[in-house]
């Protein structure tokens, strides 16, 4: 008998998941808005009936199912199948595990999404065939997955990977988690669109004031990317800056891990070569140097996929 | 654990047998002494398993029987233990500044020791030649026992495999030197060759402040600024044999340069090189004094001094928290000479990370202070021909 998995990617504003057969091969995709404002409770109800008409939709039942995969973003207890925090999802100590014990039988793993995005690329995507690798998810945050030898490294509660805290610069502007310097106030979308809107206020002639009909505060690092492309300048200097705070980043990163490539995805990646020209010239110059050490980095091939794909391969591995 | 160990060495009955016996010197090294039940309990091994093993053991001077044990009804047990002088070790730490090699015991104690002058400035050449005039010095100065080897710590990636010293930032010259082979070539023994910070590491975990630790983060604070990555038990080297080089992370964004090529690395604030040279400039002059003059400064309270070196503790403390947020390790150990010989630093240091770690990161994360003082390298570089006897299957694991 054939059985089956499915892959879930829980998102703070949507969340899709994907049929798959035993060897990965996705059958069906559904996607849908979150709930955020349900509570947990809302949000896993909606999760679980997304689930029986995925099933439904092909004609099969929990019994076919072999195991299912969920990527939540947040800190996430692997083994209990907690999420300690998610600050997308405004969940605390939400017990996952016990709440679909009580609708299905089988089996779940629950993980971190952009963990869960590593494995998909590693096994799927850009990161194919690396042992030791980084993937870094530019969005809201910044996070990454880290493929040592080949398997996940977690360190010792589960938590490793939060590049996004890393300390570029001692004394620079606060971060949401208290420090200053992080490179998420940097670099993640929310710090795009906010050092643009900075430097509107001395260029009333930028693209970037049309687009956002005349409103400093509509600006979001897509409208950045938009009027970088139209030819302005200002949003050009933004990416290009970016793109040296993220090189910076990883250099340190890099430099620490010695990984065989990086691959760099995310809804901020969406931005492309205006983004990745200035992190991979800065990476090269400020990362450490000797024969032979090279850090190439590759944009993901999954795009959003990543996150449902990294679950179903979870459910896989169960 | 000790299940997994098994499968992977029924292959073979030497190696198993080689297997066993390692487990049987581990719990003895581990637990003081133990009752032959004891050892069958703790290895797994069957009772005739432990005997014929224990009885080879004690025949070869590496085990003795010490009198007898609380009585659990009926006769009292024998108890054995490790004779800790039935084998030697030579360790050698290749420090910038200084070449150390020392005789130690099968518990990684130092015995005898010879300091050799600074490195730096000779050819790679005329090192070995030092340390293998000193290898021969302590091994026949006493009536030695067997040797079983020289574990060498060196400042800067290693290739393991071949033994093979790839670079070296703060000692020019040293790129691609077989070190292994040069110095096996002179002293006839086996030569163990690893990065002084996963060697420290790899000593702190088994005779320092790490016991039983398997996700830990060593800093080696001294002239140059290292890092040993144990993750999972075992040394992260990372895809070219280059990883955890924690001195040049980027801690400023416009800082100065680097010896390494970046800018704003942690070593150009926070290095011992970078305090004496600092220290240099301001007072005109032209050669660095030592670091330990710099240290005993401090010490005596020279204001300037302590305001040095306790800015650079505080980046270590930043550095220490980037480290915690983003590899969750069970615990960072900062070591050498500047975490050793100026008290005040591991506090500054610990201080200074503490609230910048993650909260859920901050309750699991311990900074610790070196559990084995100046000599984390030179333990460590002992502890490297140590494990070939104790935990054999990380070499087996690694053998070509
Ligand atoms: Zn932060
Ligand atoms: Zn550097």
């Amino acid at each position: 008998m054939e059985r089956y998995v499915i892959g879930i990617d829980l998102g703070g504003s949507k969340m899709a998941a994907a049929l798959a057969d035993g060897q990965g091969r996705v059958l069906a995709e559904e996607r849908r808005p979150t709930p955020v404002e349900a509570g947990a409770e809302g949000v896993l109800s909606a999760l679980a009936e997304l689930v029986e008409d995925l099933l439904r939709a092909q004609n099969l039942t929990e019994r076919d199912l072999s195991a299912v995969g969920l990527g939540i973003p947040g800190m996430i207890d692997r083994e209990r199948g907690l999420c300690l925090f998610s600050p997308n999802l405004f969940w605390r100590n939400v017990d996952v595990a016990g709440f679909w014990r009580e609708r299905f039988s089988c089996r779940l793993v629950v993980d971190n999404d952009v963990r869960l995005g590593a494995v998909a690329e590693a096994e799927w995507g850009a990161g194919r065939g690396a042992r030791d690798l980084i993937f870094v998810a530019l969005g809201t945050g910044i996070g990454s997955g880290l493929i040592l030898g080949g398997e996940v490294y977690r360190g010792s509660r589960g938590l490793a990977g939060e590049i996004g805290h890393i300390t570029v610069s001692r004394d620079g502007p606060v971060c949401n988690c208290g420090n200053h310097g992080c490179l998420e106030v940097y670099a993640a979308g929310p710090a795009i669109a906010r050092r643009a809107q900075e430097a509107m206020a001395s260029e009333p002639e930028s693209l970037l004031w049309r687009l956002a009909g005349g409103d400093k505060e509509k600006v979001t690092a897509e409208l950045v990317s938009l009027a970088a492309d139209q030819g302005d300048e200002l949003a050009q200097r933004i990416w290009e800056e970016t793109g040296e705070y993220l090189g910076i980043g990883l250099a340190s990163v890099a430099t620490l891990l010695n990984p065989e490539r990086i691959v760099v995805g995310g809804g901020v990646a969406q931005a492309g070569e205006k983004l990745f020209r200035p992190l991979v010239r800065t990476l090269k110059a400020r990362a450490m140097t000797a024969p032979g050490l090279t850090y190439p980095v590759l944009p993901a091939a999954l795009g959003s996929a990543a996150g449902v794909r990294g679950a179903v391969a979870a459910a896989l591995k169960l | 654990m000790l299940r997994e160990r098994h499968r992977s060495f029924t292959g073979s009955t030497t190696l198993l047998k080689e297997l066993n016996r390692s487990l049987v010197l581990d719990a003895l090294r581990q637990q003081g002494s133990l009752s032959r039940a004891q050892l069958a309990s703790l290895t797994g091994l069957t009772a005739a398993t432990i005997s014929n093993i224990v009885e080879e053991l004690i025949a070869e001077g590496y085990v003795r029987s010490e009198g007898q044990g609380a009585s659990q009804g009926g006769r009292k047990p024998t108890l054995l233990s490790l004779v800790p002088g039935a084998r030697h070790v030579i360790a050698v730490d290749v420090a910038v500044d200084r070449v150390t090699v020392a005789i130690t015991d099968l518990l990684a104690r130092t015995l005898a020791m010879e300091v050799l002058p600074s490195p730096a400035g000779k050819a790679p050449l005329a090192v070995v030649d030092e340390v293998a005039a000193a290898v021969e010095n302590l091994a026949h100065r006493r009536s030695c026992p067997p040797i079983l080897g020289v574990g060498v710590a060196f400042p800067g990636p290693t290739d393991v495999e071949t033994g093979t010293a790839l670079t070296a930032p703060n000692l020019p010259g040293w790129d691609h030197v077989p070190l292994r082979d040069l110095l096996a070539e002179r002293v006839k023994l086996p030569v163990y060759v690893e990065n002084d910070a996963n060697a420290a590491a790899l000593g702190e975990k088994s005779y320092g402040a790490a016991r039983g630790v398997r996700h830990l983060i060593f800093l080696l604070l001294d002239l140059g600024i290292g890092g040993g990555f144990l993750f999972g038990g075992e040394i992260y080297r990372g895809f070219q044999g280059a990883a955890g080089e924690v001195g040049h992370m980027i801690i400023d964004i416009n800082g100065r340069r680097c010896g390494c090529g970046s800018t704003g690395c942690l070593e150009t604030v926070a290095s011992g090189i970078a305090l004496v040279r600092r220290r240099a400039e301001r007072l005109g002059r032209e050669e660095p004094e030592k670091l330990s003059l710099l240290l005993d400064a401090a010490r005596l309270g020279d204001a300037q001094a302590v305001a040095d070196l306790n800015e650079a503790a505080r980046y270590i403390g930043v550095a220490v928290a980037s480290l915690a947020n983003t590899f969750n390790p069970e615990m960072i150990i900062l070591g050498g000479r500047l975490a050793v010989e100026y008290p005040p630093f591991f506090d500054l240091a610990a201080e200074t990370a503490r609230p910048r770690l993650l909260p859920l990161i901050q309750h699991h994360t311990q900074i610790a202070m070196t559990g084995l003082g100046r000599n984390a390298c030179l333990v460590g570089a002992a502890s490297l021909v140590l494990q070939t006897i104790f935990q054999p299957l990380r070499l087996a694991g690694n053998a070509p």
